[in-house]
C-alpha cells in the first residue's frame, strides 16, 4: 500500500502547514501593542508566505491519477501506531490553497479595525490557518483529529477577546457543541485503529472491511462530529451566535474554511470508510439536507440582523453540499465541492461587505441601513454582486456548484432535484431582498448620508474576491480539472460494499 | 428570408400592429376615450390593472406566507426547541446536576468519614457477599 | 535481625536522602536569614544528587531486591523516583517566595518534612513489602500532615490538616486491616510471595476479596477517588497552596506506585476483582469530580475536584489490563495509567505555580476571578495557563490530550466502548470549567492590576513547565516509551 505512494520529494506540505504557524508564532513574540505595524507587516508577509508555498502543490499537480500525491510520512508515536502521514488529491487540493488565500484577506481586513493586541489577533489566525491545513493534508486519523481539534483553540480565543457583547456565550456555545462531536469521533477512530489492527492511516482504514451494525455506528459516531461543524440541520445553531460575535475576520474564515473542515470529513472519513452506512443512511441524510436548505431559507428571510442572515445562508448552502454528496452521483459531489470552493469565496466576501458596512456605523441591523448606494457606490457595486453570486445568479461561481448538484439531484430522483431548485428561489429572496433594503432606495439616515466609500484597502480585497468569483462563474475549469479523477475514484470506491 | 416574411403573415403578427395602432390612437390622438373606458369598465380595467391581481398574491401568499413560515421556524424550532429546550436545556441540566452534588460536600468530618465507611460497606456487600 | 539478601547498596539513595536531610535539619538551626536561603539551595541540591543517582541506575539497569525482598529496585522504581525528585524540586522552587511572605519559613520544617515525605514515598515507590508500602504510606503522611498545618494561625489550614489526619488515619487503619487479611489468606507479607499464593486456584477467596476491599479503600483514599474522595477539596482549599503544589504532585506518583505494586505486582491473580472495584470508582469519580467543578468559584477547589476526575481515568487505566484472564493488554493499561499519572503531576505543577505567581504578600490568588484579565497583565503566562487548562481538558495539541488517549485506546482494545464513551462525555461536561478559566483569563478585564511578583527562578522553571506540556505534545512518543519500558520491568519480575 505504500508502494503504489511515491513520496515527495521536497516536503510542500509541511512547509504549507507550518510556514504560518512558525510565523505566528514569531507574531506573537515580537508584536506589541506599542507598535502594531510591525506586527501586522510581519503578518501579512507570513500569510503570502503561507500561499506562495502552497503554489507548487497546485502547479505540480497530476490530475489523471486518483492517488494521494506529495505524500510525506514518518513515524510519530510508535506506541500507539499513529504516523505523521500527509498527502492531497484532487478533492483536498484547492482545499489547502483556498486555506492559504483566505488567511491573507483576513490578515488584510483586520488592518486598522483591530487595534488592541494586534499581535494576538494575527498570530492566532496564522495558527489557525496553519492548524487547518493540516486538516485537509493530514493522511493519518489522529493527525487528522489533533488538527481538527486543535482549530477549536484559536477560534474560541478569537471569539470571545475581539468579538462582539455576547460573545463568551457565542464562543462557549461554538467550543463546547464542536468538542461533544468530536469527542464520539475519537472514540471511533480508536474502535477503527482497533479493528485495522492497530493503525491509525486512513488509507488503511478505506480498505477495511466492517460490518453493518459497526458501520453504521461509526458513521453515526462521525456525523456528530462533522454534521455539528458543517453545520447541519438541527445542530446548526451555534453558527448565527457565533458569526454574530466574531469579529469580521473571524466570521471570514469561520465561514469559508471551518465549515468545510466538516464537509470533508464526510468526504474523506465518512464515505469511504463505512460506504454501507452511507447508502443506508443517506435518505435521512438527504432529508437533513433539504430541510437545511428549505426551513433555513425561511429563516433567513426574517432575519433583521444582516451577519445571522449570512450566517443562516451559510448553513443553507452547506445543505447543497451534504446534498450532493448522498445522491452518489458525479455531478453531485463534483458540484458540493465546487459548491464548497465559491462558498468559501462569496460568503467571506459577504461578511467582508458587512464588516465594511459595520466599522463605519456599529451597527449590523438592516433597518438601520438604506440608501447605501448613494453614497458608497463602489462598494455597493461589490455588494449587490456578491449577493447575486450567494443567489446563484450565473457567470458567478454560486451557480456553477448548484447548478451540478440540481443537476445530480435529479438524476437522482426528480422530486429531490425539484425541491432543491425551488430552494434556490429562497436563496436569491433573502439575499436580494436584504441588499435593496440596505443598499437601495432613499436614505432615511443621517449617518448613512456620511458614509465614505471604500479606501484602498478594502477596495484591493473587494475586487480580489470579485475576480475570483467571477472567473470561477465564468470558467470553472481549473478548479473542477483537478478533481475529476479523484471523485470518480471515490465513488466507485463507495459503491462497493464492504458486507 | 422565407421564415422571415412568412411571418408578417401570421396573426400574432397583426394583433401586435393592431395594438400599437390602437395605443397611438387612444392616448395620442383622442385621449378622452381611455378615460371613458376606464369609467364604465370598472372591475375589468382594475382586475387588467392590477395584472390579475398576481402581484397581490404574490406579496400576500408568497412572500408573506415564506415569512410567517420563515419566522415561526426561528421562533419556535430555532430558538425554542433547539437552543431553548436542547442546547441551553442541557446545559441547565448539568448545571442542576452540578448543584446537587456540590452539597455532597458538607464540610463535616463525620460525614465524611460515613461517607468512607458506607463506601467500604457498599463495595463489600456487592463483591464478597453477592459475588459469593 | 538477620537478612539473608541485605543488597544495601541498591538502597542507597534512601540513605542519602535521609542523611542530608538530618544534616540539613542540623544546619538549619544555625541559620539566621528569614528567607532560608541556604536550606533551600540545600534541598535542592540533595535533589539534584538523588536525581543523578537515580538516573545512572535506570542507565545501567540496575535490579535487585534488598532487604530480603521488602525493598524492590526496578526500572519503575528508578523512573518513578526521578519524576518524584522533579516534582518535589519544582514545588520547592515555586512555594519559596509564596511561603517567606506568608511566615512558614520560622524555622526550616518546609523543607525537611518535604524531604522527609520524599523518602516516604521514595520507599513506597521501591516498596517489595506490605509493610515496607506501610512504613512508606505513614512517613508520607504524617509529613504532610504537619506540613498542611504549616500556617499555624490560619484557621482554614488548621482546620484542612486535622481533616486530613482524621481520615488518612482512618484510611490507614483500613489499609492495615486489608493487609491483615491478605496476609492470613497467604501466609506471607512478601509481595512476590503473595504473587504466587494467589496465581492459582484458592481455596480462601472470600477472606483474599474481604481484604482487597479494604486494601483498595486504603489506596483510593491516597488517589483521592470517590467514595473517598472528601478529603481532597477541602485539603487542596485549605491547605497554603505552596503546600497544596507538593501533595498534590509527588504523593500521586507515590500512590500509583503502591497501586501498581499492591494490585497488579502482588495481588495480579485477584485482577477479576479489583477491577470491576476500580471500575466503579472510576465512574463515580469522573462524574462527581466534573460535576461538582463547576460550581466552584475558588480556583484551588475546583483543581481539586478536577484532581478527583483525573484520578478516575488513571483508574480506567488500570482496571483494563485483564481480560477474561487473559493479560495481553497489561503492559499497554498500566503504561497509560502511568503515562496519565506523570502527565497529570506535570500539569498540576504548572497550575499551581501560576496561582502562587499571582499571590503576594496579603493577597491569596484563591477564586477565579482573581485571574481576571490575566492576558493583559502578562501575556505570556496567560499563555501559560491557556496551555495548561486546555492540557487539563484533554485538548490536542497539548500532552494532556495523549493522556486521555492513551487510557482510552485501552479501554477500547478491551472491549469496554461504553466505558470509553463515557469517559469521553464526562471530559466534555470538564471541558466546561476549563474554558471558563481561559475566559476569565483572556475575555475579562482585570481588576487587581499588580505586577507579578516572583523571581526570575521561578519564573523561568515555571515557564519551562508550560512550554514542555505544548513540546510534549508535539512529540509525545519519548515519554510514553518511558513509561512503557519501567511498566515491562515490573511486569516482568
Amino acid at each position: 500500500m505504500a508502494s503504489d505512494m511515491a513520496q515527495t520529494s521536497f516536503p510542500w506540505l509541511s512547509l504549507a502547514i507550518f510556514t504560518p504557524i512558525v510565523f505566528g508564532i514569531l507574531v506573537l513574540a515580537v508584536g506589541r501593542d506599542s507598535n502594531p505595524t510591525v506586527a501586522r507587516v510581519l503578518a501579512l508577509i507570513g500569510a503570502i508566505a503561507g500561499l506562495l508555498v502552497t503554489l507548487p502543490l497546485y502547479t505540480g499537480f497530476d490530475a489523471t491519477t486518483a492517488q494521494m500525491q506529495f505524500v510525506e510520512k514518518a513515524t510519530w508515536i510508535a506506541e500507539y501506531g499513529v504516523s505523521y502521514s500527509l498527502g492531497v488529491d484532487g478533492i483536498s487540493l484547492w482545499f489547502v490553497l483556498l486555506t492559504a488565500f483566505i488567511t491573507i484577506i483576513v490578515v488584510l481586513a483586520g488592518w486598522e479595525v483591530i487595534t488592541s493586541r494586534v499581535a494576538q489577533y494575527m498570530g492566532a489566525f496564522l495558527i489557525l490557518s496553519g492548524l487547518m491545513i493540516g486538516v485537509f493534508a493530514a493522511l493519518d486519523g489522529l493527525l487528522f483529529y489533533v488538527f481538527f481539534e486543535a482549530t477549536l483553540i484559536p477560534m474560541y480565543i478569537i471569539i470571545g477577546v475581539w468579538g462582539g457583547p455576547n460573545r463568551v456565550y457565542a464562543a462557549f456555545k461554538f467550543f463546547l457543541y464542536t468538542l461533544l462531536g468530536s469527542l464520539l469521533t475519537l472514540v471511533a477512530f480508536i474502535y477503527l485503529w482497533h479493528s485495522a489492527g492497530g493503525t491509525f492511516d486512513i488509507l488503511a482504514w478505506h480498505k477495511l472491511p466492517l460490518g453493518q451494525t459497526e458501520q453504521i455506528l461509526i458513521f453515526l459516531a462521525f456525523l456528530m462530529a462533522f454534521a455539528v461543524k458543517v453545520p447541519m440541520w438541527p445542530v446548526h445553531t451555534w453558527l448565527p451566535d457565533a458569526h454574530v460575535e466574531a469579529p469580521t475576520g473571524g466570521s471570514v474564515v469561520l465561514a469559508a474554511i471551518m465549515l468545510k473542515l466538516g464537509a470533508y470529513g464526510f468526504l474523506r472519513l465518512s464515505l469511504p470508510i463505512v460506504p454501507d452506512a452511507a447508502h443506508s443512511l443517506s435518505g435521512m441524510m438527504i432529508g437533513l439536507s433539504l430541510i437545511a436548505v428549505i426551513y433555513i431559507g425561511l429563516v433567513a428571510l426574517v432575519q433583521d440582523d444582516m451577519k445571522k442572515l449570512v450566517a443562516y445562508s451559510s448553513v443553507a448552502h452547506m445543505g447543497f453540499v451534504t446534498l450532493g454528496f448522498f445522491i452518489f452521483n458525479k455531478a453531485g459531489v463534483e458540484g458540493a465541492i465546487v459548491q464548497m470552493i465559491s462558498h468559501g469565496f462569496v460568503s467571506g466576501a459577504m461578511f467582508f461587505c458587512i464588516g465594511v458596512l459595520y466599522d463605519r456605523v456599529h451597527s449590523r441591523r438592516i433597518a438601520d441601513y438604506g440608501g447605501v448606494v448613494n453614497t458608497m457606490p463602489k462598494f455597493a457595486t461589490f455588494f449587490v454582486l456578491f449577493s447575486m453570486a450567494n443567489s446563484g445568479l450565473p457567470a458567478t461561481s454560486g451557480f456553477v456548484g448548484e447548478f451540478f448538484v440540481i443537476m445530480g439531484s435529479v438524476e437522482y430522483n426528480f422530486w429531490i432535484g425539484l425541491l432543491a431548485a425551488t430552494a434556490l428561489i429562497l436563496g436569491a429572496a433573502y439575499s436580494l431582498w436584504m441588499v435593496r433594503r440596505a443598499v437601495f432606495g432613499d436614505i432615511t439616515h443621517q449617518h448613512v448620508r456620511e458614509l465614505t466609500d471604500v479606501n484602498a484597502r478594502e477596495f484591493l480585497i473587494l475586487g480580489v474576491m470579485a475576480i475570483a468569483v467571477l472567473y470561477m462563474g465564468v470558467y470553472p475549469a481549473p478548479f473542477t480539472d483537478v478533481m475529476h479523477v479523484s471523485v470518480d475514484a471515490l465513488l466507485k470506491h463507495v459503491a462497493i460494499s464492504k458486507l | 428570408m422565407a421564415y422571415g416574411l412568412h411571418a408578417f403573415s401570421t396573426v400574432p403578427f397583426w394583433l401586435m400592429l393592431a395594438g400599437v395602432v390602437l395605443a397611438w390612437f387612444f392616448y395620442l390622438v383622442k385621449p378622452a376615450i381611455p378615460a371613458a373606458i376606464k369609467a364604465r369598465a370598472g372591475w375589468l380595467y382594475n382586475l387588467l390593472d392590477n395584472k390579475y391581481y398576481m402581484d397581490k398574491i404574490n406579496e400576500a401568499v408568497f412572500a408573506r406566507g415564506a415569512r410567517a413560515l420563515g419566522g415561526g421556524f426561528w421562533k419556535v424550532g430555532d430558538k425554542s426547541l433547539i437552543d431553548g429546550l436542547l442546547v441551553n436545556g442541557s446545559a441547565r441540566l448539568v448545571g442542576w446536576f452540578a448543584g446537587v452534588v456540590r452539597h455532597l460536600q458538607s464540610g463535616y468530618i463525620y460525614h465524611y468519614a460515613f461517607a468512607m465507611i458506607i463506601g467500604i460497606m457498599a463495595l463489600v456487600t456487592f463483591f464478597v457477599l453477592l459475588n459469593n | 535481625m538477620e537478612f539473608a539478601n541485605l543488597n544495601l547498596s541498591l538502597v542507597a539513595p534512601e540513605i542519602t536522602l535521609l542523611v542530608l536531610t538530618s544534616a540539613i535539619l542540623l544546619i538549619d538551626l544555625f541559620v539566621k536569614d528569614e528567607g532560608r536561603a541556604l536550606t533551600h539551595i540545600l534541598s535542592l541540591l540533595t535533589l539534584v544528587v538523588l536525581t543523578w543517582m537515580s538516573l545512572s541506575d535506570l542507565a545501567s539497569g540496575v535490579h535487585g531486591t534488598a532487604f530480603d525482598g521488602m525493598y524492590v529496585a526496578d526500572s519503575l522504581a528508578h523512573v518513578l523516583k526521578v519524576f518524584s525528585y522533579i516534582a518535589v524540586g519544582v514545588a520547592l522552587i515555586y512555594g519559596k517566595g509564596y511561603a517567606k511572605d506568608r511566615g512558614m519559613l520560622r524555622g526550616g520544617e518546609l523543607y525537611v518534612l518535604s524531604l522527609l515525605a520524599l523518602l516516604g514515598q521514595m520507599v513506597m515507590i521501591s516498596a517489595g513489602n506490605m509493610l515496607t508500602i506501610y512504613l512508606g504510606l505513614e512517613l508520607m503522611s504524617l509529613s504532610f500532615y504537619a506540613l498542611v498545618a504549616l500556617r499555624r494561625e490560619h484557621t482554614v489550614s488548621t482546620e484542612a490538616a486535622m481533616k486530613y489526619f482524621v481520615l488518612g488515619a482512618l484510611a490507614s487503619g483500613l489499609l492495615l486491616y486489608g493487609m491483615s487479611m491478605i496476609y492470613g489468606a497467604t501466609g506471607t507479607l512478601n509481595l512476590a510471595g503473595i504473587a504466587r499464593a494467589t496465581s492459582g486456584a484458592t481455596d480462601n477467596h472470600m477472606i483474599l476479596v474481604f481484604g482487597l476491599v479494604f486494601l483498595v479503600a486504603g489506596l483510593a483514599f491516597k488517589l483521592g477517588v470517590v467514595p473517598f474522595h472528601m478529603w481532597v477539596p477541602d485539603v487542596y482549599q485549605g491547605a497554603p497552596t505552596a503546600v497544596t503544589l507538593l501533595l498534590g504532585g509527588a504523593p500521586k506518583l507515590a500512590a500509583f506506585a503502591i497501586v501498581l505494586r499492591l494490585l497488579v505486582d502482588g495481588l495480579f491473580g485477584l485482577a477479576a476483582d479489583w477491577q470491576p472495584m476500580l471500575a466503579i470508582m472510576a465512574v463515580l469519580s469522573l462524574a462527581i469530580g466534573n460535576l461538582a467543578a463547576i460550581m466552584q468559584s475558588n480556583i484551588k477547589r475546583m483543581l481539586a475536584y478536577s484532581t478527583i476526575s483525573h484520578m478516575g481515568f488513571v483508574l480506567l487505566g488500570l482496571m483494563s489490563g485483564v481480560v477474561e484472564g487473559s493479560a495481553f493488554n497489561a503492559q499497554n493499561a498500566y503504561t497509560s495509567a502511568m503515562f496519565y499519572v506523570v502527565v497529570y503531576v506535570l500539569t498540576t505543577l504548572s497550575s499551581f505555580g501560576v496561582l502562587m505567581l499571582l499571590s503576594r504578600s496579603g493577597f491569596e490568588c484563591e477564586n477565579v476571578d482573581d485571574l481576571k484579565g490575566l492576558n493583559r497583565r502578562n501575556p505570556w503566562f496567560a499563555g501559560v495557563m491557556l496551555v495548561q487548562m486546555f492540557s487539563l481538558a484533554g485538548i490536542p495539541p497539548t500532552v494532556g490530550f495523549y493522556a486521555k488517549l492513551a487510557v482510552l485506546q485501552s479501554l477500547i482494545q478491551t472491549n469496554h466502548v461504553a466505558l470509553a464513551v463515557v469517559a469521553v462525555l464526562f471530559s466534555l461536561i470538564g471541558a466546561f470549567y476549563y474554558l471558563r478559566v481561559v475566559k476569565v483569563v483572556y475575555f475579562d478585564d482585570p481588576v487587581d492590576q499588580a505586577p507579578l511578583q516572583g523571581s526570575a527562578g521561578f519564573r523561568t522553571v515555571l515557564s519551562v513547565n508550560g512550554v514542555l506540556l505544548l513540546v510534549l505534545g508535539v512529540f509525545p512518543a519519548p515519554l510514553v516509551a518511558l513509561c512503557a519500558q519501567a511498566i515491562s520491568s515490573s511486569l516482568a519480575l
